[in-house]
């Protein structure tokens, strides 16, 4: 057992991101220590807790929860935890346990297409990255290949392998949305971390439909297994550790970590190297809270970028039942895809989107809807197989424009172990609102060529979140407007590198994180590197 | 001990049957070795992922330590392209390298022992002209002190190879010739599963009735077992060697799993209908036919899910079966009974079994056969005693078995397994041997001292 | 000897496994933990009851856990009373379960409800539901004496008998979706025998279980 007070390496936040860097570190030989806010579960306790729970449309309600490492909560009633500053609530979902948040996921895990790292160039909106998706195509593939991921080639994205996955068969509902759609719309398959077939020790999918907000035999990837990885890699995790300071030489050099174990008992950490992966949301405010003398506004926080630029993926919704029986609920919860709105010139007029399909079970949705209209005997039971087998819910992801506005800064409140909670504020210009005008356009569309009854679009003017946080890190070449450079180091602190979400300025069209795995993947070469040169 | 001349017999009777094969089209000659390979299963420990077949580097696990496999492509620098059919026929049928040192009986002569000398020449054409030679050597084998003297291997072998090629027993029909001369050849069955000795060497007199591989446990397959009710027919035993399912609930993993997939799938169905027949004697229920392992029904209905799942009967339930549901149920049902075409566990065999290892050993490893749904293994997420609470709900609550294994157990087959005495043994026999002529030494040096004395 | 390769994994010696913690408010109903429960069972039993700890002080989590794992059986007693105490209104014995039952056959129009799923139901409902009793009694004695009310397409029962128009949506609730109550107060009583869940299995699997090998699903159901 290594020094646990010292190591060459500390990462703070054992979600996907993180694991996967300190993996990497690890099998190069480095002592690296993995500090995680929150406990562990392990995936049965996880079961039995999602199939008693009495919140089930609760992607969250499974997972533990404690007052010491707090995160939002909705259920059984709201905690209030994150504050709401904006015009628009931005109600982010995340886990603070070993693994993350990517547990309850259905392991969406898509590249960016090229064109997304160029949308101020290219469309005059927004900002460029740092990095191209040439440089970052390895670390798409390596990250795939960690994942066991397939999808469709079409989807945009050029590859220069393969997927290392077979597609996951479609399910009768896939086949049929597919063909009534076409031509107008191409539905595809998503790129998903899901096994078709046994893979990494890990078994195809058998059509559990529960992948959000557990998949109960791993068969699609996610963050605890990422984390049990870097255990058995040799890196040392200490959960219940809450990171709350980042202590600084006087180069400003990161020096220790200082966190709170949960006796609230301080402890303090030294290494050579640190890297924050706690997502886009803690991250920052680990940063704001590591005020000095010298960086009075925070680690990292010279320029006052640290938690700016917040961004999601706005999301509208819709649901009407089909005209013919297409039972969703059979194989998994997020199979297929329209990704033909992802990029064009229009780009430079209105937020771009991607259509989500649902195929996860309606049954007890649906039983709400028609309890709630006041059926009862016979006619309940026909209303609800009626819905069940036909209802359709569809969403999308709508691109937002990184807003120094849009922040997390630190709130008010403090949470039990004296630490705040952070403050958003959030709000969805009109690029988005343009965006909705043309998925409405689109759900209506779609909703037509299936013979759709009982529409209901999502309310006019308020938007869910897609929990794709971006932007609060952002990497950019100038450091007055950005808080790290291309691989993700802090400009200020030679040894401080942030992966994650957090770090990617701008949010792009898919689901962000095979892109904030690639690049911890890439942070993780580049630390080796140096450490091979130092 | 051989005779000379039965020596020469043999080789001058080898060499016959070589040239004959050369007088025969060669190409099928190869085609007729690779299938005997297969049968054989040679892939399965000189094949090893990552490099190219037949290049050896697989460790094999024994209680003595690690063995490596060797290089059987026709390598002449690092594989056996230089080796006479006399020498191969030597290697495969008495465990004797051409260099004239003995091989490990991890390499399952003593079954080979049976090959006839057709079947040899197959093999030798197929391995010399069939496989591409790879110039690469595997990792050397170092077993600890006494073993690492090969020549140890002349002492059992003396002792314990039987080296008589198979003879067909005229009251049996060519069918059940064919499964006993495979049965004791080619697919080595006895290898695993008849119980050994402390020397590591086969108990003939208890053979085919199941022994413990150190984790995973080859079952009983003498008649005797397999007759016992529910009965095994031909064809089940046929569909498992086929498909790793059968009719009566069965389902194959660990090595087994391995061996079917990477030999006995790739058999003829003759070949396995010949195999079923040796190893089941005939009777009315043997002879059954083939009960539809899949009922090609046209839509088949979904198995209900069923079972008091409020909280009060959560909470009354054993630790055992709460793992089971936590862990288990989705795939295999509330009950065990299998959903939706996932296994049935109520009448697996494996909870009839004279102990429950492979049921702790599928649960720690999981079961992945190369095609098809596999299973996940449950190591990282279950402890000891959780394995051994559901291993023991499944086979008490749900097979109505009288055994039970441990967490202690369940922490050993972790870890592979018992370690074996054989070693300490060994070291402890010859210590003692040293002691006994040291001893003899000094009374003999006391007896000439005082011879001349006085 | 043809052994089995070498274990493909290391098994790592201490899997921590934390103690369940409680973070949905479900109360869930103890039994008396069977004998040949181990330590960890009644740590998870005992962990089921810290509904408002939510792991917020440690110290006294830990004293809890010892105290329980010392207190064993007898700690056990105490909690299996713990459902029973509730107010005598509430008292599920004054609630009789054919009536709760009887109304149930009538709003479900099903005659085929299971009593054992149906008394769990209302043991949950007498904890989540003030004055059930009563207000059970009045929703029986209405739908005797208006039948009519049960003929129409959707329940739409008077103005003033609104309260038992909501009782009677509750206690459809509840055998439809295995979850009674609101809010803090929620409560599980089943999930794969909801009634909803049910309806549809001949078409799909409730989720968390399998519809089968992979690839099952792609025909037409």
């Amino acid at each position: 057992m290594s020094n646990p007070n010292s190591a060459d390496v500390v990462v703070i936040g054992a979600g996907v991101t993180g694991a996967l860097l300190a993996t990497r570190l690890a099998k190069t030989g480095k002592s690296v220590l993995l500090l995680e806010s929150g406990p562990r579960m392990g995936r049965d306790q996880l079961v039995e807790r999602f199939r008693s729970s009495a919140f089930k449309s609760d992607f969250m309600a499974p997972y533990p929860y404690s007052p010491l490492a707090p995160h939002p909560r909705y259920t059984p009633e709201p905690n209030g935890y994150l504050q709401q500053k904006g015009p628009h609530a931005f109600n982010a979902q995340y886990i603070r346990m070993f693994g993350g948040t990517s547990w309850h996921w259905a392991a969406q895990l898509w590249r960016y297409v090229p064109n997304d790292f160029r949308q101020h160039s290219l469309y005059g909106v927004g900002k460029d990255w740092p990095i191209s998706y040439d440089d970052l195509e390895d670390y798409y593939y390596q990250a795939e290949v960690i994942a066991g991921v397939g999808g469709s080639p079409e989807s945009g994205s050029p590859r220069k392998h393969p997927f290392p996955m077979e597609r996951v068969p479609a399910s009768w509902l896939q086949q049929r949305v597919t063909a009534r759609l076409a031509p107008e719309f191409t539905v595809l398959d998503d790129s998903t971390g899901r096994n078709s077939r046994n893979y990494d020790g890990r078994p195809a999918c058998c059509g559990n439909n529960n992948c959000m907000p557990l998949c109960p035999i791993d068969a699609q990837y996610h963050g605890g297994l990422a984390a049990q990885q870097a255990e058995d890699s040799g890196v040392q995790v200490i959960t219940e550790a809450v990171v709350y300071r980042l202590e600084h030489d006087e180069k400003g050099r990161i020096a220790a970590v200082h966190y709170y174990d949960w006796n609230k008992v301080s402890h303090r950490i030294t290494a050579q190297t640190f890297v924050l992966a706690a997502n886009a949301i803690e991250t920052p405010k680990l940063l704001l809270m590591s005020v000095s003398d010298k960086f009075p506004q925070g680690i990292a926080n010279a320029r006052d970028n640290v938690g700016r630029n917040l961004c999601d993926h706005p999301a509208i919704g819709v649901t009407f039942d089909v005209d013919e029986e297409i039972w969703p609920g059979r194989g998994p919860v997020s199979p297929c895809s329209i990704g033909q709105f992802r990029d064009g010139d229009f780009r430079a007029e209105h937020a771009p989107f991607r259509i989500d399909i649902s195929n996860a079970s309606q049954v007890a949705s649906v039983t709400k809807e028609v309890l709630a209209e006041g059926y009862f005997g016979k006619r309940l039971e026909e209303q609800i197989l009626f819905r069940a087998a036909r209802r359709l819910s569809i969403k999308n992801a709508l691109e937002q424009l990184p807003d120094r506005n849009n922040r997390v800064t630190l709130g008010d409140k403090k949470d039990e172990l004296g630490l705040p909670v952070p403050a958003l504020y959030w709000n969805v210009d009109d690029y988005v609102v343009k965006g909705t005008e043309k998925t409405r356009a689109a759900y209506d569309a779609i909703a037509a060529r299936l013979g759709g009854t009982n529409i209901k679009h999502s309310k006019s003017g308020a938007f869910s979140n897609r929990q794709h946080i971006t932007g609060t890190l952002s990497m950019g070449l100038d450091p007055a407007t950005s808080v790290t450079d291309a691989w993700g180091r802090a400009h200020d602190h030679e040894n401080l590198f942030m992966v994650g979400t957090g770090v990617m300025p701008t949010v792009g069209t898919c689901n962000v994180t095979l892109t904030a795995m690639a690049l911890a993947l890439r942070t993780a070469d580049k630390i080796i590197e140096e450490s091979r040169h130092a | 001990m051989r005779k000379p001349f039965k020596r020469l017999l043999a080789l001058l009777s080898l060499l016959g049957a070589v040239a004959l094969a050369h007088a025969a089209d060669d190409a099928q000659l190869i085609k007729r070795g690779e299938y005997l390979a297969v049968a054989g299963d040679c892939a399965a420990c000189h094949s090893e992922k990552g490099r190219a077949p037949f290049s050896g580097g697989h460790p094999i696990s024994s209680p003595l330590g690690t063995i490596y496999s060797t290089n059987i492509t026709p390598s002449k620098t690092h594989g056996i392209g230089q080796y006479t059919p006399e020498q191969f026929a030597a290697a495969l049928r008495r465990g004797v390298r051409a260099d004239g040192s003995n091989l490990y009986p991890a390499m399952p002569y003593t079954a080979y022992a049976r090959l006839n000398d057709e079947d040899v020449a197959a093999l030798y054409a197929y391995f010399m002209q069939g496989v591409q030679p790879v110039d690469q050597a595997p990792p050397a084998t170092a077993l600890p002190f006494p073993f690492n003297i090969r020549m140890s291997m002349k002492a059992w072998n003396w002792l314990f190879l039987d080296t008589k090629p198979f003879e067909p027993d005229p009251a049996q029909s060519a069918q059940w010739n064919r499964g006993a001369y495979l049965v004791q050849g080619l697919a080595h069955c006895s290898t695993c599963h008849t119980p050994r000795n402390v020397l590591m060497a086969e108990q003939l007199e208890r053979r085919l009735q199941g022994a413990s591989l150190g984790t995973w446990y080859a079952p009983d397959i003498s008649p005797a077992a397999l007759q016992a009710k529910p009965a095994w027919t031909r064809a089940m035993l046929a569909d498992y060697l086929a498909s790793g399912h059968a009719a009566n609930g069965a389902t194959a993993g660990g090595p087994m799993l391995e061996a079917i997939e990477k030999s006995f799938s790739r058999m003829t169905r003759e070949d396995l209908d010949a195999m079923a027949t040796y190893l089941l004697p005939a009777s009315p229920a043997a002879a059954a036919p083939a009960s539809a392992t899949a009922p090609a029904a046209a839509v088949p209905a979904l198995t209900p899910v069923q079972g008091d799942d409020t909280p009060q009967a959560l909470a009354a339930m054993s630790v055992g079966a709460r793992v089971y549901m936590n862990n288990c149920a989705s795939c295999h049902n509330t009950g065990g009974q299998g959903l939706n075409g996932l296994p049935s566990l109520q009448q697996h065999p494996l909870l009839r079994q004279p102990n429950a290892d492979n049921v702790a050993m599928a649960i720690l490893e999981g079961v992945l056969p190369e095609h098809g749904q596999g299973m996940i293994g449950f190591a990282h997420t279950l402890n000891d005693g959780e394995i051994a609470a559901v291993t023991n709900y499944l086979m008490q609550d749900l097979g109505g078995s009288k055994v039970s294994i441990s967490a202690e157990r369940v922490k050993a087959l972790r870890a592979g397994g018992e370690p074996s005495p054989l070693l300490w043994v060994a070291r402890g026999g010859m210590v003692l041997l040293v002691l006994v002529l040291l001893g003899v030494a000094l009374w003999w040096r006391r007896r000439s001292k005082s011879g001349t004395a006085g | 000897m043809h052994m089995a390769g070498p274990c493909r994994f290391q098994y790592p010696e201490n899997l921590l496994r934390p103690l369940l913690q409680s973070s949905n408010k479900v109360r869930r109903i103890p039994a008396h933990p069977g004998p040949g429960a181990t330590a960890r069972h009644l740590e998870r039993a005992l962990g089921a009851f810290h509904l408002d700890d939510d792991m917020t002080h440690p110290t006294r989590r830990r004293v809890l856990k010892v105290a329980g794992l010392m207190a064993g059986a007898g700690a056990a007693g105490l909690f299996w009373s713990l459902p029973h105490r509730v107010t005598a209104q509430n008292n599920p014995a004054t609630v009789p379960v054919d009536d709760f039952l009887q109304v149930s056959r009538q709003l479900t129009e099903r005659q085929d409800l299971s009593p054992k799923l149906g008394t769990a139901l209302l043991l949950a409902l007498s904890k989540t539901e003030k004055d059930l009793a009563a207000r059970l009694q009045s929703l029986k004695g209405l739908l005797q004496a208006q039948p009519a009310l049960l003929q129409a397409e959707r329940l739409a029962f008077p103005a003033e008998q609104g309260d038992s128009e909501k009782l009677a949506r509750i206690i459809l609730g509840a055998w439809y979706d295995g979850v009674v109550g609101k809010g803090k107060s929620a409560q599980y009583v089943t999930y794969i025998n909801t009634l909803s869940n049910g309806l549809v299995s001949g078409k799909l699997v409730p989720p968390s279980f399998s519809y089968g090998p992979c690839g099952s699903w792609s025909r037409q159901p």
